[in-house]
């Protein structure tokens, strides 16, 4: 095979492998970000047993979304299932 | 060798990325969310009397340090019996409650409240230091960043209430 022709190949082949690398690194970029957009929230900490819930660190201790009083509110009708022991 | 001639680095270096945007996810947890999350299980976690009704009603005594987070639990389902979220004031009757948490602004009347429970299957919850010492049967605290919990089994049996022995295991302290 003449030199200029090996040549043509290897470089065939360092693009083959660039366009798979940028593909898999977009692939992989996109799924971080989308997991940084979305913080842990209230229904997957229900799914999770205690052992993990004790495990969890706190964003800023001593924070809380809001200081509210309120008088009796009318209950919610039930509609999920649940966890006993 | 050049950068550019090894794409595999260039895919560690975004898996790196990925740990980093995980670890950020990880961060974001407000604290009264995750007490929450404690507070439906510590409910799950009792065995209650066959006497109590379909409906388990939460009474959140005083100013509510949960905000938003604990009406995440309306309408749960835990101990095979649903969950209702009532917000009361200090002072007002706690009557038709089943679990009271006893917030932080509620403390200086604790014993008045608890003397008002006394007797009835009420499970009582807090989250102030010396809480459980003065009656409360689980208080939770922050150690470390993460929520630990005590328990005070004599107070839960004298109200006709038993803790798992899940609970008892996983608390800081059991006061028997």
């Amino acid at each position: 095979m003449p030199r200029h022709h090996a040549s043509d190949h290897r470089a065939v082949d360092r693009l083959c492998a660039w366009r798979r690398a940028v593909h898999c690194g977009l692939l992989v970029l996109g799924l971080g970000l989308s997991a940084s957009a979305y913080p842990i929230t209230l229904p997957q900490l229900l799914r999770m047993p205690l052992e993990q819930l004790l495990r969890l660190e706190i964003s800023v201790p001593g924070a809380s979304p809001g200081l509210r009083r309120s008088t009796l509110t009318a209950p919610f009708e039930a509609t999920e299932g649940g966890r006993g022991p | 060798m050049s950068l550019l001639a090894r794409p595999l680095r260039w895919v560690v270096l975004l898996l790196g990325l990925l740990v980093l945007a995980a670890v950020a996810r990880a961060d974001d947890l407000p604290e009264y969310r995750l007490k929450a999350a404690f507070v439906y299980n510590f409910i799950a976690y009792t065995e209650w009397p066959a006497a109590t009704g379909s409906t388990l009603n939460l009474c959140i005594h005083g100013a509510d340090p949960f905000g938003t987070e604990i009406d995440g639990l309306q309408g749960k389902v835990a101990a095979g019996r649903t969950i209702a979220i009532f917000r009361k004031s200090a002072g007002e009757p706690l009557k038709d409650c089943n679990i009271v948490f006893v917030a932080a602004s509620a403390m200086d009347s604790l014993p008045r409240t608890l003397e008002s429970l006394r007797g009835r299957p009420v499970l009582t919850l807090s989250d102030s230091p010396g809480a459980m010492r003065r009656g409360t049967m689980l208080n939770m605290s922050i150690a470390q960043g993460k929520v630990t919990f005590e328990a005070n089994l004599l107070a839960a049996r004298s109200a006709g209430l038993e803790l798992s022995s899940k609970l008892l295991r996983l608390a800081t302290e059991v006061q028997q």
